[in-house]
């Protein structure tokens, strides 16, 4: 069944039956469809039915277009697949059965099994009936799907914009092996990457070490790897490493800081 | 059901709320991705030695341990413990001093700039130092309203370290 809503049209699609809705009733069965099956107040039919237009009118008028919609399905003859109901207190709602299958004979032949048609009502507006294609009921899960979907990409893009702004951003240094005079005995150094041409700067701070802590510190293990700290500044009056007993680890290591104020 | 006939009738009310709940859920998921991969820790354990040398003979050592916490997004303390050893020529001078202190201060982080405001500052039991000595040797800025700043890296993509503008002096070992 379609209504065409531009000439407030009922048709029965099997043979071209039809009936002219007033434009009330065409305006409020319209949205009794788009319901899909909910309750729209009398409240509600008033405002879609009349106010839009701007007439006011009373309850009795929407009970009016009400039995006017059902003599008009019971026209057509389609009471028993197209229900409206009053519910109490509440409104009106459309209620479109769906077919109960037929259970196939017991002599039932090789036959395919004719598909059942549902009972439709849809909407169309200039379109020729033959064009009008019924409303796919999945529609609503695709924008349910895609709302789900623009908020989950606007909350990234918020988040990464508030991550740029005021999360942390270390700097990153990578220390590469470096070997020279003053390396101690069974001991890698390490300096940094971008450090590596401050020779003078390397050899005082392992001088240092060897000076102030090993020879010092007899009874303590000594460590196995020395990563110099080096700034931008060749001056000697600031030396530092930290001294592990093994390549840094992403956790739990056995390092100590060591930090040189020469004057 | 209410039927809206105006140009936003396609905004309803289960489309918002998955709207805001995929907004929800991409931030949550965010905040907690952001913090299992963050380098940045609630704790750290930062064992240090501090060599004051002068003419070669004359020795300060202040060796212990820093412990940083942070407290809230924007309040943390820091605790030293050790001790402040001199020497002269070798030999020491004196007996070592107990340093054992707490620093607390409001925070922020700009990029990889930790702006810290001390908010408190007390001595903790069995502590024996000088506000001088602490000043010059533990924590440069003691006092109330004093601020400073502290670089922060990260060595070999595994090991945060704090320290000047241009040098990573102290690892965090946890």
């Amino acid at each position: 069944m379609t209504l065409d809503v531009q000439t407030r049209t009922l048709t029965r699609l099997s043979d071209g039956e039809s009936v002219n809705l007033p434009a009330s009733a065409s305006l409020c069965l319209q949205a009794l469809v788009e319901a899909e099956g909910e309750v729209l107040s009398q409240e509600q039919l008033m405002d879609i039915g009349w106010r839009s237009s701007g007439v006011e009118v009373t309850d009795n008028s929407v009970r009016v277009m009400i039995n006017k919609l059902r003599r008009a399905l019971h026209t057509l003859a389609s009471q028993q697949e197209i229900s409206l109901l009053a519910v109490t207190r509440s409104g009106y709602r459309l209620l479109i059965h769906e077919p109960q299958a037929t259970p196939a004979p017991p002599y039932a032949t090789d036959a395919p099994p004719q598909p059942t048609r549902a009972p439709q009502v849809t909407l169309s507006e200039a379109l020729p009936l033959a064009a009008v294609q019924p409303k796919p009921r999945n529609r609503r899960w695709l924008r349910w799907s895609a709302a789900g979907c623009c908020g989950v990409i606007l909350g990234l893009i918020v988040a990464y914009t508030l991550y740029g702004q005021f999360m942390a951003r270390l700097d990153h240094i990578q220390f590469v092996p470096w070997s020279g005079p003053g390396v101690p005995a069974d001991t890698q150094v390490f300096v940094p990457q971008d450090r590596q041409d401050q020779q003078a700067l390397i050899e005082a701070t392992l001088s240092t070490y060897e000076n102030h802590v090993i020879s010092k510190r007899p009874l303590e293990k000594p460590a196995k790897v020395l990563y110099i700290t080096l700034g931008a500044s060749p001056s000697t009056h600031h030396q530092g490493l930290i001294a592990c007993q093994q390549p840094f680890q992403d956790a739990e290591n056995d390092c100590e800081s060591f930090y040189f104020k020469i004057y | 059901m209410t039927v809206n006939r105006s140009i936003l009738k396609f905004i309803n009310l289960p489309m918002m709320l998955l709207f805001i709940g995929g907004f929800a859920a991409a931030i949550g998921g965010f905040v907690i991705h952001t913090m299992y991969t963050s380098p940045l820790k609630s704790q750290c354990v930062m064992p240090v030695s501090f060599y004051d040398i002068k003419q070669g003979k004359d020795v300060a050592l202040l060796r212990g341990s820093y412990r940083s916490y942070r407290d809230s997004i924007s309040r943390g303390h820091v605790t030293f413990v050790g001790s402040l050893s001199r020497f002269s020529d070798g030999q020491r001078v004196g007996q070592p001093v107990t340093v054992n202190r707490e620093l607390r201060f409001e925070g922020s982080i700009t990029h990889n700039l930790l702006q810290m405001t001390i908010t408190g500052h007390n001595r903790r039991i069995g502590d024996q130092s000088s506000d001088d000595d602490v000043s010059t040797y533990v924590f440069p800025a003691l006092h109330n309203g004093e601020s400073g700043t502290t670089s922060l890296y990260l060595l070999d993509g595994k090991v945060m370290a704090t320290g000047v503008e241009t040098v990573a002096r102290i690892a965090c070992m946890n």
